[in-house]
């Protein structure tokens, strides 16, 4: 997971949060302006958030969110709780979304009818007027009823009317696959009238849908005349034929959910006759005796009476086609006498024979009773007595199991509570009392046989479950259905059948479960975010117990020394190693929270560098390396700046434009590395261009103009100093002052910036080759290792990274030179400078029992300085904390740190006193 | 030019974008009975189609890709 999904992810998850605590507070104020602004805020940042990553199930929800509270702060809305709840809904669900996100379980499809469903509860709640002006509405009633219905948004139960505009051999290639085990899926796609100004192209989507077997594209019926036309309002709808599956269908169209429905094909409803009726129907001869073969089980008689037919039509006309099929049914399913008599009885009428309506025809044939139960009910559409059918069939099976479960009350129950929503659904409430009945039965024998026999006594009335079973359930598959699907009877005819109930049930459940989630209260995640400043008195403490830990070796020299308990002072230094060894390992631990990857501060370079080479017509090519590389949070910001000061010097003045640097024989992108190690306890940071280097003369020169060197120097100094005179303050190279550089303040800034976290920064250039800059910074800044000197019998500390040596140089080897005093060391001159002299200290400096005076080397800015003082001490990490109050103006000293045996140790500036 | 225009004939090429529904249907506006070629057409904007299925076009060459022929075919004809 990268950076920027993980901030997304805590960001997001506070959002949440304060649009919860934001709504709450309206349910109390619900006026409050303020509040709602907030709100709206809230919900407009998460939303666009979620725009940068591919989460289109979370920004839709956001989306309708958002849409609903610009409503409502504008008034046009009023608060309500209903409204509240409909968010809160919406928010729990984007909650979840983030939680599936965290677990890598992002990009899955099955939240995106739920998404939908919320998003139009939601936008529910805007007024008409808005609702229309809004371009993510639909547009389209089709989608719009269906999705008000609360089907899921991308499976409906009905017929496909387009089917007829297949091909017949494309719908042969179908039938045959569904008739291997395949599946097959109509897909009619609806774009929205606006969607060419979204970006959108919806034939290249339908084109590229998985698995496509067919595609056609239904235009409007009615055109305008060319000169009013808008060719870009969208007035055609995509129809697809696909074997993928539901949820790749899903997934493919996973953007535009509400514009696309999905129908789950049989292979009978692929059996559509068509062509030339050629005056009618006039084949009663060959229908009665087709009849017969049929009623005599004679398939072969049947085949070749057909196989003659067929050759005696014209293939265009429609009997032709009818018996192709006729045929192709006799080939694979000779068994369905009830399909081919409805097939060969079509010859009669000339119309598609309609297969859900034989099935309920041959039962009336057989029980006129059904008549009455139809019209006793609200006449159940075929959709609802297939669904009936397969629901009777799933508790048929249900009762069957022959476990015995502790559960099985229950679960006779629920197949009771199923059975009676049924009657409920098909306005049969008569039926009610005579389940209930059967319920009790079986509750107090503790068996199904009641339930299953009144099951059998309704069938017996309404012969809705007689004819072969057919379903085979799309979802939620019992195992003992899977068990019952593998019969053959129930390979044909696979009216695929997603149970209404079912699926409300499943939504049922999706909404407990965000009930839930609001319930449990507490959302756990992996990272918790904490207040800076608690961080910082962790670290303050830590810091005081490594100061008093460090008492611990005091205390057990002076047990030896003071009182002669050497054993004591033995047992001391046991204990003090253990401390030891607990506050290291916390110190570590707690830098370890205050550690950010670098790539925090590397992020915006990209964009940085694209823009700004735009606007300079230059090619640039940004690398980037180590971004994992860790340091303290405060390192980490400081760098920012001053490394944005530095691109912009690289893309300004360091890289030349193409033209130029073809000229010098270079590719004409030019390069900018960025890299990030880590050295030791020091965090690196480079940046190289190959641009055209700095010329040392040319600074040299701008330096002597300013007055910044005067000519001896001019004449003296080393390239690699010159170059180095970019850092003072007030110089610019630039001739032109733009707004990108010239000022003469850049590099100025990003050394006292580096300087500010005790960094170091040095630059090197090759004329023609480019410029490289080294920033050094510490790991952290809490823990400064310094090294103790004394003076005049007071410690001072001077920083490690300070000190380049510690000599002892013999008095006689001293050299006075203009007052000055100096050494040769490594065969350079070093100035000496007594530590007492320069803090006036009216003590001259001790030598050692050689008369060799200590002299410490120090780095200061680029030069060298030697420091004499009494005598070198160890060295130690401390906590060095700045001087504040009356001592802050204090230049000398960098700050303070308290000593294990509690006296303070100041710590130099060499910079300052030099 | 992804799509060519000639005296009475336009010529489609490869892919056929958003951008040139505009074209296409003031070119035909000003060439009712202009013919299409659309041999070497790999893919177009549905906004050109429907340029093409308002003015009724007179399509003398279809797609040389028969997957596209079929679903122009589909609403063409």
């Amino acid at each position: 997971m990268n950076a920027l999904l993980d901030q997304f992810l805590s960001e997001s998850r506070d959002f949440l949060q304060g649009i919860g605590e934001k709504l709450m507070q309206l349910e109390q104020f619900p006026d409050d302006a303020g509040l709602m602004n907030e709100l709206f805020r809230f919900v407009h940042t998460l939303k666009g958030n979620s725009g940068l990553f591919d989460f289109p199930e979370m920004s839709r929800v956001l989306h309708a969110g958002e849409d609903l509270m610009d409503c409502v702060r504008n008034g046009k809305v009023s608060y309500s709780q209903d409204l509240a709840d409909q968010l809160l809904d919406a928010m729990d669900f984007v909650g979840l979304l983030c939680d599936e996100i965290e677990a890598g379980d992002a990009g899955n499809t099955h939240h995106v009818a739920e998404s939908v469903k919320l998003a139009d509860a939601l936008r529910s709640l805007i007024p008409l007027i808005e609702a229309n002006k809004d371009f993510s509405v639909s547009s389209n009633s089709q989608a719009q009823v269906l999705n008000q219905e609360g089907v899921g948004a991308l499976t409906v139960l009905s017929s496909v009317p387009w089917l007829t505009n297949v091909s017949e051999q494309a719908l042969f290639d179908a039938y045959d696959h569904i008739l291997n085990g395949g599946n097959l899926h109509a897909v009619t796609y609806t774009p929205i009238k606006e969607c060419f100004f979204q970006g959108d192209d919806p034939f290249y989507s339908a084109r590229m849908t998985p698995a496509l077997v067919w595609g056609g594209i239904k235009s409007a019926d009615e055109w305008p005349q060319l000169q009013s036309l808008n060719a870009y309002n969208c007035s055609l709808d995509f129809h697809v034929l696909s074997t993928a599956s539901k949820e790749t269908l899903v997934e493919y169209y996973r953007y535009v959910p509400e514009q696309v429905v999905v129908h789950s094909i049989s292979a009978l409803s692929l059996v559509i006759p068509r062509g030339n009726p050629n005056g009618g129907p006039v084949y009663e001869d060959f229908v009665t005796d087709a009849l017969l073969h049929l009623r005599d089980g004679n398939i072969a008689a049947l085949k070749q009476a057909s196989e003659s037919m067929l050759e005696l039509s014209n293939p265009e006309l429609w009997i032709s086609s009818a018996l192709r099929w006729l045929l192709k049914l006799l080939d694979s399913c000779p068994e369905r006498k009830d399909d081919l008599q409805s097939l060969i009885e079509s010859l009669r009428t000339l119309e598609v024979p309609k297969w859900q309506n034989l099935e309920l025809k041959s039962s009336n044939a057989q029980q006129p009773n059904v008549e009455t139960f139809v019209n006793k009910t609200s006449e159940p559409s075929e959709e609802d007595v297939a669904a009936l059918k397969t629901i009777f069939f799933d508790q048929r099976q249900i009762l069957l199991l022959d476990d015995e479960p502790t559960w099985k009350s229950g679960r006779l129950k629920a197949v009771a509570g199923t059975l009676i929503n049924c009657s409920k659904a098909l306005g049969n409430e008569a039926d009610i009392p005579s389940i209930k009945v059967a319920l009790e039965q079986a509750l107090l024998l503790n068996e199904s046989t009641p339930i299953l026999a009144w099951m059998d006594a309704y069938d017996s009335l309404t012969k809705v479950e007689k004819v072969i079973f057919t379903g085979v359930i799309v979802e939620n598959l019992e195992s003992s259905l899977l068990v019952a699907s593998e019969s053959e009877d129930l390979l044909i005819e696979a009216q695929e059948v997603v149970v209404l109930e079912k699926n409300s049930e499943t939504t049922v459940d999706e909404i407990t479960k965000f009930g839930k989630r609001a319930e449990e209260g507490v959302i756990s995640t992996k990272s918790i975010k904490v207040d800076q400043a608690k961080i910082d008195r962790l670290m303050n403490l830590i810091g005081e117990i490594v100061v008093s830990k460090n008492a611990l070796p005091y205390l057990a020299q002076r047990a030896e020394d003071h009182f002669g308990v050497r054993e004591l002072s033995r047992e001391i230094k046991a204990q003090y190693s253990v401390i030891n060894r607990i506050a290291e390992e916390m110190q570590d631990a707690i830098m370890q929270v205050r550690m950010m990857p670098i790539s925090f501060v590397f992020q915006r370079f990209p964009r940085l560098v694209r823009d700004i080479s735009r606007k300079l017509g230059k090619e640039v090519q940004l690398v980037l390396e180590g971004e994992d590389t860790e340091a303290d949070k405060n390192i980490i910001e400081s760098l920012a700046d001053p490394l944005i000061h530095i691109i912009r010097n690289s893309l300004d003045h360091g890289l030349e434009t193409p033209s130029a640097r073809q000229v010098s024989g270079k590719h004409s992108m030019g390069k900018i590395t960025i890299q990030a190690s880590q050295e030791a306890d020091q965090v690196i940071i480079r940046i190289m261009d190959d641009g055209k280097g700095i010329d040392p003369s040319v600074i040299k020169r701008k330096a002597y103009e300013k007055g910044m060197i005067d000519e001896v120097m001019m004449e003296r100094i080393s390239d690699i100093d010159a170059i180095n005179l970019v850092f003072a303050a007030g110089f610019s190279t630039a001739e032109v002052v733009s707004d990108l550089s010239g000022r003469g303040v850049g590099m100025d800034v990003v050394r006292t910036a580096v300087e500010g976290v005790n960094g170091t920064i040095r630059l090197e250039s090759q004329l023609g080759k480019g410029t490289s800059i080294q920033i050094s910074l510490p790991l952290s800044m809490a823990v400064t290792k310094v090294m103790i000197v004394e003076s005049d019998r007071q410690i001072f500390g001077v920083p490690m990274d300070h000190v380049v040596e510690t000599v002892r140089v013999p008095k006689s080897s001293i050299h006075t030179i203009k007052n000055n005093q100096t050494a040769v060391l490594r065969d350079r001159i070093i100035p000496l400078k007594g530590l007492n002299a320069l803090l006036d200290i009216p003590m001259s400096q001790l030598v050692n029992d050689d008369d060799e005076v200590a002299v410490l080397v120090a780095r200061v800015g680029t030069d060298v300085v030697g420091l004499m003082v009494d005598d070198f001490k160890e060295t130690m990490e401390v906590i060095q904390k700045p001087l504040s109050g009356v001592l802050a103006g204090l230049s000398a000293y960098s700050g303070s740190a308290l000593m294990g045996d509690g006296s303070v140790l100041m710590v130099l500036n060499t910079r300052g006193i030099v | 030019m992804p799509i060519e225009f000639k005296s009475n004939l336009a010529i489609f090429q490869d892919v056929v974008s958003v951008e040139e529904a505009d074209d296409l249907l003031s070119w035909l506006q000003n060439n009712p009975s202009g013919k299409m070629n659309l041999a070497s057409c790999t893919h177009l904007h549905p906004a050109n189609l429907q340029v093409l299925i308002a003015a009724n076009a007179n399509i003398v060459k279809w797609p040389n890709d028969k997957s596209l022929t079929g679903w122009l075919a589909s609403v063409l004809n």
